[in-house]
């Protein structure tokens, strides 16, 4: 390709940001092309398994009934923390969330849904490229001009290019939009899809109709570290998996593989998975640095959306899917400003970076700014507290002759000698601080 | 002696199935080795290594946190104290790119459409 016959956009990466991006500049026209590097889009995405919808809905009003492959809408969470052999969950169901839009929180099989999604993107005029990996930007006064990929394609041209190539963003780093990965940041992850029939899933998890369930779980369900496991309920499988930081898997020695081993035969974990038939083992990377970790969103002919700009709002919200998306069609929707204006330099650009700023996107995670430096400097919230909490609640849930009033004093007392007072009015403010 | 082979069968196929083929729902679910969950994860065999380690880096890495971290126990070190990567059985998650922190490993992604190919994801 010649510099002459270029596209209008160049977005890299079929993921939930791409895809929304080619959506929407190809409804407005443009000569969009998606380069995926997969054998289809999908192909190489994964992800915990909760999609959030409210973008979606905004895009493809009422997907649920235009056959976009989503499994269960979200009515219960549970969120658990889990000792060797106890667990203390908070559960909520809202009969509410089972009404349209359910409360934008579907539960989801990347492979299947990105696939969907990146039809409707074609159907509107977006072309797609699969099997394109690329290595490299095109440079010309500074400005980016297009792509470099691998193999036979070449030299691809364009007015603007959107990186959304995930949490690997290798193009984002070479471009110094942001420095190396740590690994205290990047939450590695591995998950297995695990057959069962949806009978047996509804009864187990007392779900009725298209209802799904979230379950999430803390402490010893990643051996005591910061991290957390999860199962959701897809249609027919359940998604099972769990995620800790690269580096304290690193320097605690712990393995992925067999930490979700040993999730899985957790006394709590185990009845929920019975019977269950692995259909498939993946990994994947969630970029959680956060607001401070956000690298700039733009530059002369180049914007960067969804995990490649670590947009995961690692609160107890953890979501990741919904920001992706925001900010694959404000990027789509500047590219479209800029193409009235004629002017792909930052100058219009800029107006990526204003909108996001604008948007939950950026004020979410600036809302949990303090969350990733608590995560990593706090691992007594995920290994001993739980521990002695869980202990003192057993001991006060515990049957005998022991009168109530006595038991209340040793809980005290024990509490006092474990955690103290002061400390724990501290380490209470701590978790005010950073989530209240 | 047949006893416990009928066990490890068992194991080995994790949810047991009954007489008439129906699968007990009260049996454990299905664990399974690496090696064999990968078997279930389809991959499309690329012709070149996408992770390339140098040794002469990796020998002075104490920890070696790349034998942690990744899901597939893809890295192992030999009698001869070599880090030794099956790249064939990558699941591209990049871990242990993050954890490379001498920069032993030179991480790519495969060629186009090759390696991992999820179909549930």
């Amino acid at each position: 390709m010649c510099e002459e016959e270029k596209f209008d956009l160049i977005i890299v990466g079929g993921g939930l940001a791409g895809i929304s991006a080619a959506l929407t500049a190809a409804r407005e026209g443009l000569e969009v092309v998606l380069l995926e590097r997969g054998e289809y889009p999908g192909s190489k995405n994964v992800m915990g398994g909760i999609l959030f919808t409210q973008i979606l809905n905004k895009l493809i009003p009422e997907f649920w009934d235009k056959g976009a492959p989503v499994e269960r809408q979200v009515t219960k969470r549970t969120f658990s923390l889990l000792t060797e052999k106890s667990e203390l969950a908070v559960s909520l169901n809202f009969r509410d969330f089972n009404e349209a839009p359910f409360n934008n929180t579907f539960t989801c099989l990347r492979s299947k849904f990105d696939q969907w999604y990146a039809e409707q993107a074609e159907e509107a005029g977006a072309e797609i490229f699969p099997e394109t990996v690329v290595d490299s930007l095109i440079k010309k006064d500074g400005k980016i001009i297009g792509v470099n990929a691998r193999g036979e394609d070449g030299e691809l041209y364009a007015d603007c290019v959107i990186l959304a190539d995930g949490a690997n963003s290798l193009l984002a780093r070479d471009e110094g939009l942001h420095q190396e990965f740590d690994g205290k940041d990047m939450v590695v992850c591995c998950k297995e899809v695990i057959s069962l029939p949806q009978e047996v899933i509804e009864d187990r998890f007392h779900l009725e109709g298209n209802e799904g369930a979230a379950l999430e779980f803390f402490s010893d369900a990643v051996g005591g570290v910061v991290g957390s496991g999860f199962i959701y309920t897809n249609k027919d499988t359940l998604s099972v998996g769990l995620g800790l930081p690269v580096d304290v898997s690193g320097d605690k020695q712990l393995k992925p593989y067999e930490l979700l081993d040993r999730f899985k035969n957790h006394p709590c974990v185990r009845p929920l998975l019975r019977g269950g038939e692995i259909l498939e083992y993946s990994a994947h990377m969630i970029p959680e640095m956060g607001f401070d970790g956000v690298p700039p969103l733009y530059k002369d002919g180049l914007m960067v959306t969804g995990d490649a700009a670590g947009l995961v709002n690692t609160s107890i919200f953890h979501e990741g899917s919904c920001l992706a998306m925001a900010s694959g069609v404000m990027a789509a929707e500047t590219v479209i400003a800029a193409k009235k204006a004629n002017d792909f330099t930052s100058n219009t650009l800029k107006l990526y970076d204003e909108k996001m700023r604008d948007s939950f996107v950026i004020k979410d995670l600036k809302r949990f700014r303090r969350v990733p430096e608590f995560l990593h400097g706090s691992p007594q919230f995920f290994g001993e507290y739980p521990k002695i909490i869980l202990d003192l609640i057993q001991k006060y849930f515990t049957v005998s002759e022991t009168p109530k009033k006595e038991t209340e004093k040793e809980i005290f007392a024990s509490f006092r000698k474990e955690i103290g007072m002061l400390k724990g009015i501290k380490e209470g403010y701590k978790l005010w601080r950073t989530f209240g | 002696m047949s006893s416990d082979k009928k066990d490890n069968d068992n194991k080995s196929k994790g949810s047991e199935k009954t007489g008439d083929g129906k699968i007990n729902y009260l049996s454990p679910c299905e664990s399974l080795s690496v090696d064999d969950r990968l078997f279930r994860t389809r991959f499309i065999a690329d012709t070149e290594a996408h992770l390339v380690v140098d040794n002469t880096i990796c020998k002075t890495c104490k920890d070696k946190p790349c034998t942690y971290v990744c899901p597939v126990q893809n890295y192992t070190v030999n009698e001869k104290e070599d880090v030794i990567v099956s790249w064939e059985s990558c699941l591209e998650c990049g871990a242990c790119r993050v954890a490379c922190i001498p920069k032993g490993l030179s991480w790519k992604y495969p060629n186009g459409g090759k390696g991992i190919c999820l179909r549930q994801g």
